[in-house]
């Protein structure tokens, strides 16, 4: 029992320290990658508390691994920006001055309710009064409105 | 890029550790693995004394090695090679050919365990 709580006292430190390390980004909307990282973390800081057969570096390893590339990645990507649109994607307009690009949806998979869903968490309850709408990388909807 | 330098640190070290360790528990193993294959032939031609001894030198350097080796080795293989390990040294003295069932063994778990 005091080796699984000095375990878990030790994985809480890395994986805040962790979470610190990757920065302000992580807070906010996650991107693909920050996504995967973020759940895999997750999911590796439980296995060794669960089992306490496995040594604690081999469960900090991977850890660690895993935000350092991340941290790494996000960088370059910053360098080189058409490696950031092979991982992040890139934003897609779908709607320009009132009209729904169908297209645009198709490929996003989205319907017509899910844009105006979006579109009214942002206080627009007519498509008209859209000047342009872009789907973002992390997934959330960005809208201009006619002024 | 205070952050790219850390993780830049970080992933180096840890990639050094790992690479460090992985040859270092080789080596090891690979020398006691030598160890119980010549206690085996000592056996073989029937060299009792030559084979107790060099059980005797294996289970100390067993004993260094894993105290070291528990912090890159899962617990549990640990376990089965001290158990073997233990045995083997209980048989030492018995020239019944247990020992070589032990010795044999324990050059498999050591060839699996890291």
């Amino acid at each position: 029992m005091p080796v699984t709580i000095i375990r878990s006292i030790i994985l809480y430190i890395l994986v805040v320290l962790a979470v610190r390390l990757m920065g302000k980004r992580q807070l906010g909307e996650l991107q693909p990658s920050e996504l995967v990282i973020t759940i895999l973390i997750s999911n590796i800081a439980t296995l060794p508390l669960e089992d306490t057969d496995i040594p604690l570096l081999t469960g900090i390893t991977p850890i660690l691994v895993l935000v350092c590339l991340e941290v790494l990645i996000s960088w370059i990507t910053l360098r080189f920006p058409g490696l950031r649109k092979f991982i992040s994607g890139s934003p897609k307009i779908i709607v320009t001055n009132g009209e729904l690009d169908r297209e645009a949806l198709t490929e996003l998979r989205l319907s017509e309710a899910d844009v105006m869903s979006a579109l009214r968490s942002q206080q627009v309850f007519d498509i008209k009064d859209v000047r342009q709408a872009v789907v973002e990388t992390n997934g959330s909807i960005s809208v201009k409105t006619e002024e | 890029m205070t952050r790219v330098k850390i993780s830049a640190g970080i992933l180096i070290l840890v990639v050094v550790t790992g690479v460090i360790s992985h040859f270092w528990i080789r080596h090891q193993c690979g020398e006691l693995t030598r160890q119980a294959q010549t206690a085996l032939e000592y056996l073989d031609e029937d060299n009792f004394p030559a084979a107790r001894q060099l059980m005797a030198e294996m289970a100390e350097d067993w004993s260094s090695l894993r105290k070291k080796a528990g912090i890159f080795v899962r617990e549990n293989k640990l376990l089965e090679a001290d158990r073997v390990c233990v045995r083997m040294i209980k048989l030492k003295d018995d020239d019944s050919g247990e020992a070589e069932a032990e010795l044999s063994e324990l050059t498999k778990l050591l060839a699996n365990i890291y």
